[in-house]
């Protein structure tokens, strides 16, 4: 019999090597974009890499952020059969651990889901390539942040460590927000999303009525 | 061949020079350590460590919360060991989780050694955490994962009006 501990190691190797390389790719995309915009003709070989690049970063970094969701999950299962539910729930670094998971996890779906809407053309405007980009570098770093948790989780410590310490960060207390913070949050950002959505559909309609009277 | 046989001459004096200096006689001093595992809140933490070659010992060391290091003296327990001595400390009890910086500084009159390490003091695990922790910590939760998906809603909305509009 396989310790569960082992299979939880294996899954947690998985869905890290997914999305890293999903935020690898995506660093790629952007900078292959980037010289293709601003010093595209200044060397006609980094022009045919930034172009070679591009092409291929695009698809690999999609393949490697659903395949690494789909290890998220699967780790998550594999993690709750390798303890006891008394001790995960007993131990405030897992709820740090489970709560940057959920974070991040959340940050990758999104940006499946952004990916899976509006295809690549998600990169042909500036600014919606630059926030999906943000989103899913966002997610690595939290993914970082989240291994290093269990590092200490596992009583081995992390790389980070020295990192940490430097600035401040203290991986052993639960982190929690206190509960007015919590509430404000939790009703205030969905507020605020909503007020956004109105406003932009507003301006859509605005501009598709302008387009309309100028035919 | 004459400056061949003075570079011969220089390298051999130069070796010689070197062997017979007082710091190649000096012996090596090394520091055996492995950070404790076991730190809980409210208990001193015992640090042994084997040093080699050494007279003396201190430790520097500091928890998340410290601006500097602080100075423990390492008391030598005149216990043998893998050919050097046992020195020992004990660092402060901790009244709240956090992790331990710590370096070990061996000296004699001759030079020092410095090794760092840190170690992490966790609440023992049967305190474990009340209904009341447990109560805020899934409102971090609800908030995160509202703050996160409403911004992810934003951004699903801001792209399709960026693309449909450059699309036209």
């Amino acid at each position: 019999m396989v310790d569960p501990r082992v299979i939880h190691s294996i899954t947690i190797e998985m869905c890290t090597g997914f999305l890293l390389l999903a935020g690898a790719a995506v660093f790629v995309k952007v900078v292959s974009d980037w010289w293709m915009r601003n010093l595209r003709g200044k060397a006609a070989r980094l022009d045919r890499w930034a172009m070679a690049a591009s092409r291929f970063a695009e698809p690999a970094s999609y393949f490697a952020l659903v395949a690494g969701v789909l290890a998220t999950f699967l780790s998550i299962v594999t993690g709750s059969l390798a303890w006891s539910f008394e001790d995960l729930a007993a131990s405030g670094i897992v709820h740090n651990k489970v709560l940057i998971t959920s974070v991040s996890q959340a940050m990758f779906i999104g940006a499946v889901v952004l990916r899976a809407r509006y295809r690549f053309e998600i990169w042909m405007n500036r600014g919606t390539g630059g926030f999906y980009a943000v989103l899913v570098l966002g997610g690595d770093a939290l993914m970082t942040l989240q291994n290093s948790v269990a590092g200490h989780l596992a009583g081995k410590g992390s790389l980070l460590d020295e990192v940490l310490h430097a600035l401040n960060i203290d991986t052993h207390p639960m982190w929690v927000f206190p509960v007015w913070a919590s509430v404000v949050i939790a009703v205030g950002f969905p507020v605020a999303a909503a007020f956004v959505g109105l406003r932009l559909r507003g301006m859509s309609r605005r501009a598709r009525a302008a387009a309309t009277d100028a035919a | 061949m004459t400056r061949l046989a003075a570079l011969l001459v220089l390298w051999v004096a130069a070796t010689l020079a070197v062997a017979a200096s007082p710091a190649a006689a000096q012996p090596e001093i090394t520091i055996v350590h492995t950070p404790p595992t076991d730190a809980v809140l409210g208990q001193q933490v015992y640090i042994a460590a084997i040093l080699t070659g050494a007279t003396a010992a201190t430790v520097e060391w500091r928890n998340s919360s410290m601006a500097a290091d602080a100075v423990a003296p390492m008391t030598n327990l005149s216990q043998p060991d893998a050919g050097g001595w046992v020195y020992a400390a004990y660092l402060p009890a901790q009244a709240t989780p956090t992790q331990i910086v710590y370096a070990v500084n061996a000296s004699d009159a001759g030079g020092s050694a410095r090794e760092s390490y840190f170690f992490s003091v966790s609440a023992p695990t049967d305190a474990g955490l009340t209904p009341a922790d447990q109560g805020v910590w899934v409102l971090t939760m609800i908030a995160s994962l509202s703050a996160v998906s409403s911004t992810i809603a934003v951004l699903y909305m801001y792209t399709g009006r960026r693309i449909g509009r450059e699309g036209r």
